[in-house]
Parts: C-alpha cells; structure tokens; sequence
C-alpha cells in the first residue's frame, strides 16, 4: 500500500501535466504576453473610432495618444481629442496603477481648466463608444487572476484559451476569456462577460503589424457588444515607438498645453 | 506630437539676380531631366526673374516663386514615374508674381537642394535635387551668404552632363548654391508664405436666444435678445511642438444691448516650453480651483460678465508667465501687463442693476502703470491623492466696489465700479478617493475695506455606469462663506452674493454618441431663504453641431440681498453653435 500511494505521488509530481495548476499556467501564459510587450519604452499613436449603431450609421473620432512605459507600476498616457469638433483640444491624462486606484485628470479648453477626476469609472463607456475605460487600461498582471482553460485555433492561429478574473473594483465583467497566440503571445480575441455573466462584447484584433521587429500590434480593434447590436472600431493610423518621451511629457503642464 | 509637427519651415535664400527685372519677365519653358543621382527641372525664362525656393512638407514639394513673371503658353508635366517629381502645379498669384509647386513623391534634405541661374541663353533657373545624402557637397553656411555665381561660359547642356556623371563636382560645386541650408525653426529664415501655412484653424459660431420670462423693471430693457457669436482659433506649432502660437478673437452681437456686443482678443499667446519651464507671453486664459458652485480663488482674468453670469467667460489678460517645473511642483509667476474692466450690461441689456453701472466713470484706486501691472504666484502640486495650489495675488481688484451716487433730493442716480489695489492669498485643493472629490478653496483678501475671508468647499460623488446603462449621476454639495457677511454696506457694494449658501446639484452624463450632459442645481441662501435655481444642458447634433440650453431662476430674493436686481429676470438661454 505504501508503495503505491508512493508511487501515486511520485507520479504526480513527476508527470509534467500535474506539475502545475490551472490557475498557474494562465498566470504564466499572462506573463510571457507582458514579458514579450515590454522595453518599447514610449510610443505616439494617430487613432481613429469609428462607433457603428445598430443600423449601421457611423460616427467617427479621432485622437492622438502618447504612451510612456514605466516598469513596475502601471503606464503612463496622454490622450488628445481631434474630433468631433466640439471637443477638439479636449485631452485626457492618466497615470495607471497596478493595485491602487489610477490618477486621471482632465483638460477642458474653453474653461482652460485642469480637473482631477473619479478613476472609479471603468465600466462606463470610452466616448459613447462600446469600448469601456478598462478595456482601453494598460494590462497590468495584479489587475486580474487567471485560468488556463484549452488549446483551440483562432482563424488557423494556435491559442491558449486563458480566463480572467478582474480583481479590480468596479469592473463591469465578471470574466473575459482570451485567445493568445501561442507562437507570438499576442491576444488575438477577448470575450467579455458582464456581472451577470451573459456574454456582452467581443473584442478581435485585427491585422498584426510588427514593430521594432519586436512588438505586435492589432491595427484594427473590433469590439462587438452582443446585447445592443453596437460596434466599435478603433483604428490605427499611424503608431511610433521609441519617440524619446519623458515623464515631463505627462505631467499636468503638459495637459494645459495640449492640442 | 511629433508627426504634427508640421516641418516646414527649412530656411529660404532669396536668390537676387543682377538682371534688369523692370519689365515682366515671360516663362518660356520649363523641362526635367534626370541622372543616376540627381533630378533637375529646367526653367527658360526671357531674362531669370528674381526668385524664391522653398520646400514644404505634407505633402513633400518644392515651390518656387517669381517675382514679376508670366507665362503665355503651358508647361508640361513631370514624366510618369519620375522618381522624384510627382506633379507640377502652377498659377499667377497676383498681377505680378507666379508660383510653381513640384510635388515630390516623397520628402526631401533641405541640404539636397540647389538652384543654379544659367544667364548664358536668356536665362534659365536650374532646380536640383540629389538623391542621397552622402552627395550634399557644399558647406551650407559658407555658402549661403555668397551671392549664387552665375555661369557665364559654360553651356547648359554640359553642365547639366557635368552634374549628371558626378565626374566634375568641383565645378558643380562652385555653380550651385543650397537653396536650403540649415533646418532653423522661426525667424528670418521663414517667409511671408509658409508663416500663412501649417495653421491649425478650429473654433465655433452660435446663434442665441435670451428670453426673459418676466417684463423688465426698466422700460429700455426687453423681454427678447437675439444674438450671435463667432470664437475663431488659428493654432500653430513648431520647433519639435516646443513652441507655439495662439490667436483667438471673439465677437459677439446682440440685439438691443450695445454692451453685449463686444470684441476681445481671448488669447494671442507665443508660448514655449522645455523640460525645466515654460514661458508664456500674450494674451492668455488662465483657471484656478477645483469646486463647482462659484470660482473663488480664479483671480488671473477679468470675468466677461455681459457673456454669461456664472463666471466662466473671461476676457483675455495680457501676461509674462513664467512656470517652473520641478519635482516639488510647479511655480508659477506671473506679470500681468494690462488691467482689464469688468463688462456690464447696457441701458438696454437684462441681468443689470438699476441704475446701470457706469462702466465709463470706473474709478481706480491707483493710477496709470501701478493700476495697470499687477503680480501673482502659484505654487501647484499633485501628491498622491491630492492636487494642491497656493497663490498670491497683488494688483488692481478683478471685482469692483459699487458706489453709489445720490442726488441732492437722495435719490440713487448712478452705480460706479470702484476697483481697490488689493493683495489676495488663496488656498485649493482637491482629495479625490475612489468616486468622491472633496474640495476646498479659500482666500484671505486685504484692501478692499476690512480684511475678507472667504471659502467654499465640499463633496462630489459619482454614480459611474448606473444600472449599467452608461449613464453617470453625480451628486454636488458645496457650502459658501464670506465673511462680509449680507446686513453691510461692503456687502451689498460688493455684490457678495455667496456669504452662507449651499449648493445642491446633480449632474448627468450620459456618455452616449451625442455627449449629452446635464446639471441641475440649487443655489440656497441660508440665511436669507434666496433660491438661485440653474439647469444647463447639452449634447451634440450630427459631427459638427452643439446644441446648449440654460435656465436661471430667481426666487424669494429680498430686498436686502444684491442679488435683488435679478428679481425679475428669470431667463431661459439657448445656443446652437457650429463648430469647425
């Protein structure tokens, strides 16, 4: 008997299918994704979103956004508003966190006023748009606990299928399931389920381009809400790594200056 | 920001020839040719006019100017897959001169290139562009302050193999001169011409209604304004974005109120900022505080008052602000360089007093520069959860005094504003944790009567995403104090409106396509039992309309309170505006 459960034991900690849980391996496979995005150091983005309604009419909005990569804490952004006109000059300033709440001002042009503002909205729609504000959120790994669900192909693209449990308060999902390119551990397609864990959106990236021979990036991200029959696109138009921006250019100076 | 830059602006050199340019210079011919590592494009002129190069960005082209020039017939166009000329474009500009623009197929080294005059066969301008770098074969500065040679000897056609092989590039080198030279950003080296592109052009025009609900207690007043308004923006930026110009005039036209219609210059800044500071000069709009219901401590610019009562319209200051940027914040200086009026209504316009104030008697405590130049300093800093701001301020009063003048029977005649010199020390702050704000601003004034202190503060929470609809609901509370309390005369003359109040608002964001927003609130006086009831509204028609809606009710004011002059002008506001 003594052997067996031995043997039984041996044999667990030896076969490498037991030697790690679930939960383990879409931590892993979460890592390897942020392990392989970083050392781009900063970056300059020409976007535009095109919102689709149920009939299909489009509205279109352009912005500018600058990204500066810190290590060990969450990124840091700058996003300007070109479009509609109204709200041209309009920009949006956030210092993410990985645990604590994230620093968000906000520059209003015709008041030339600087406001503080509530980082609790994340469910709240980005611009009337069908993306929410933590959808657009730097990835941070403490930000979500994770599950290795299976291997499936993604439009002939082999994928981990991994879960995520926002750990987060106010997230507006209780689970997104993500396909990650196994060769490259870029996410190919996220599924979003709201508080009542109903299917909600659909996000499928598009289009991967290279850049620096190292960082892929979607030039098409396409977030499908399945309860309203709304579409969101958000292209890239034109993205730079590497720009040589500093902290300087995410401060609250910086945002008054905004165009 | 760097792809905006829209860079441009490579100096110029403005080749003078020697020619007699009295009479109008024709345009004979214009042809291209092409080598293993240069373009030309060959120009045939009666005699060479006298001329201007230059090269512009988005799209890539050289544009070549004449002065005094014409043309009688048509120039061809560069040959398909050119591998440098896309196209040609050409015009007269004005009965003088004309322009041509080769579009380029793709951006060029200002130091690759050149422009030679050719005098030998009447006159011909020789427009160069080498292909690579490595074949910039002239010191540009050295060159640039020698006039261009002409050649005089050599055949065309055998410069023109000369360049092309490469085989003599010293007399290339001699025959040539860098159009361009060195990559100056502003200054003598721009021209009339690229100073009027790259703008930046944005701004609004709106048509207003103001209707007053109740008849006026003055027979000039009216029941009804038209009026319309245009807020232009030309925007531009150079030097890598670390510098940049802003104009923005503002007219605005109503009907009855001379007063209403007015013009300001709202801003006319140069700006330029680098790592360490920024520096600021011009006319500019500058915003102080953190809380909803009045803006206490914003003292930098004079308040339009005729363009809306809450305060938020200001006119344009003219200032040096220096801001220092330093891990322990920001240090703002400021020399304000003009003193500027508060605008009142007109003997027509509602929302005034009765009598009008006399904007044209305006009385000053100080005089010519001392009430013109006035200084502030503004220390701001976000730490963790809180933002931080602490200012003083010395200079002529934003907010006059009232005085009233009698006449022998005692009877009011006249309201004069009566602007103190003051010093002013002001506190803000902001603590935001999670979905409440907690605000506070406050000042201690000296100079304007005994010593005031005042302060407003309080809370703002938001419901985010409500019943995951998209729809945020925030809820405002703030409390107002002024220690000149309401039964005074410094009070009433200084239309301290806010002693003891409390604002309750809520505020509707719905976040949808259109950006629809509403805030709705209460102004309550506690002591006085006076109601100030505001909604405003707006959203968005189509990509390029706003649509804007505000309502003011007065209610339960007492004769005491300054706010009586308002007793029967309860007034619904609505404003389309196109904005481009």
């Amino acid at each position: 008997m003594k052997t067996l459960l031995i043997t039984i034991v041996l044999g667990f900690l030896l076969n490498p299918c037991f030697a790690k849980t679930p939960e383990e391996m879409g931590l892993e496979i979460s890592e390897e994704v942020v392990r392989k995005d970083t050392g781009w150091l900063d970056s300059q983005s020409e976007l535009k979103m095109i919102l689709r309604n149920r009939s299909g009419d489009e509205s279109i909005r352009q912005l500018r956004m600058n990204t500066l990569e810190v290590n060990s804490d969450g990124d840091k952004s700058l996003t300007i508003f070109d479009s509609p006109a109204d709200v041209k000059g309009t920009a949006f300033l956030s210092f993410t966190h990985a645990l604590v709440p994230d620093d968000q001002w906000l520059f209003l042009p015709a008041l030339k006023r600087v406001k503080r503002i509530s980082s609790s909205n994340k469910s709240g729609p980005f611009l009337g748009s069908e993306f929410a504000f933590e959808d657009l959120n730097s990835f941070e790994i403490p930000k979500y606990k994770y599950k290795y669900l299976k291997d499936e192909s993604v439009d002939g693209i082999d994928s981990f299928v991994v879960e995520l449990y926002p750990q987060y308060e106010h997230s507006g999902y209780t689970r997104q399931v993500s396909w990650i390119d196994k060769a490259r551990y870029i996410i190919l397609k996220v599924e979003y389920y709201d508080r009542k864990n109903s299917l909600l959106k659909t996000l499928e990236n598009k289009d991967f381009k290279q850049y620096l021979d190292q960082f892929w990036r979607p030039n098409e991200m396409l977030m499908t809400n399945h309860q309203n029959g709304k579409s969101t696109s958000l292209i890239t138009e034109n993205l730079k790594f590497k720009t040589g921006l500093s902290e300087r250019d995410f401060d609250q100076n910086t945002l008054k200056r905004s165009r | 920001m760097n792809y905006f830059r829209s860079g441009l602006l490579v100096a110029n050199l403005l080749l003078l020839t020697p020619a007699v340019y009295a009479q109008k210079t024709e345009i004979l011919e214009l042809s291209f040719d092409q080598g293993n590592d240069t373009s030309q494009c060959i120009l045939s002129f009666t005699s060479v006019p006298e001329h201007n190069i230059f090269i512009l960005d988005n799209p890539p082209r050289v544009v070549i100017d004449l002065f005094d020039a014409t043309l009688t017939n048509t120039l061809i166009q560069p040959p398909t897959k050119h591998p440098e000329f896309l196209r040609l474009r050409y015009a007269q500009r004005n009965q003088k001169d004309f322009r041509l623009v080769l579009d380029l197929n793709k951006p060029v080294n200002p130091d690759n290139l050149f422009a030679t005059v050719d005098k030998t066969d009447r006159g011909k301008l020789i427009i160069q562009l080498n292909h690579q770098s490595q074949h910039t074969l002239i010191e540009p500065l050295t060159q640039q302050v020698q006039p261009p040679r002409q050649i005089i000897d050599t055949p065309l056609a055998l410069n023109v193999e000369t360049d092309l092989t490469g085989s003599n590039q010293k007399t290339y080198n001699a025959e040539t001169a860098p159009v361009l030279t060195s990559k100056t950003s502003l200054g003598a080296g721009d021209n009339i011409d690229t100073l009027f592109s790259n703008w930046e052009i944005s701004g609004y025009v709106g048509a207003e209604n103001l209707g007053f609900f109740n008849e006026a207690s003055d027979s000039r007043q009216h029941n009804n304004y038209i009026s319309g308004v245009i807020q232009p923006e030309f925007y531009r930026r150079w030097d890598n974005d670390k510098q940049s110009f802003t104009f923005v005039p503002f007219y605005r036209y109503s009907q009855h109120d001379n007063r209403r219609t007015h013009f300001d210059i709202r801003e006319l800044t140069w700006e330029k900022a680098t790592d360490l500071w920024e520096l600021r000069v011009g006319f500019h709009k500058v915003f102080w505080g953190v809380t909803e219901g009045i803006h206490l401590v914003d003292i930098i610019n004079q308040t339009d008052f005729v363009e809306n009562t809450d305060g938020e319209d200001k006119l344009g200051q003219p200032m040096i602000n220096f801001a220092w940027v330093n891990d322990w914040g920001t240090l703002d200086l400021f020399f304000l360089t003009g003193f500027r009026e508060r605008t009142f209504p007109g003997i027509e316009g509602r929302l005034r007093t009765d009598p009008m104030i006399d904007m044209g008697e305006a009385q000053f405590e100080r005089h010519g520069a001392e009430k013109h130049l006035a200084y502030a300093a503004r220390w701001s800093q976000s730490i963790g959860d809180w933002d931080i701001g602490l200012a003083h301020f010395h200079g002529t009063a934003r907010q006059p005094t009232i005085v009233p003048t009698f006449d022998a029977q005692g009877e009011l005649t006249k309201l004069i504003p009566y602007y103190d010199y003051i010093d002013q020390t002001s506190l803000d702050m902001q603590v935001t944790q999670g979905s409440w704000l907690w605000k506070l601003e406050s000042l201690v004034r000296l100079g304007q009567g005994s010593a005031i202190f005042a302060a407003t503060g309080g809370v703002e929470y938001t419901l985010f995403d409500l019943f995951e609809s998209g729809l945020d609901l925030g809820v405002v509370v703030e409390y107002m104090y002024d220690s000149r309390g309401y039964n005074n005369m410094t009070a009433l003359t200084q239309q301290t409106i806010f002693q003891d109040d409390i604002l309750t608002a809520l505020r509707f964001g719905f976040n949808d396509v259109q950006d629809s927003q509403i805030l709705a609130g209460v102004i309550f006086d506690r002591t006085r039992n006076t109601k100030l009831f505001s909604v405003e509204a707006s959203r968005r028609i189509g990509d390029n309309w706003k649509a804007e809606l505000e309502l003011r009710l007065f209610n339960g004011i007492p004769a005491s309170d300054p706010v009586f002059m308002f007793k029967d002008d309860d007034h619904i506001r609505a404003q389309l505006s196109y904005y481009f």
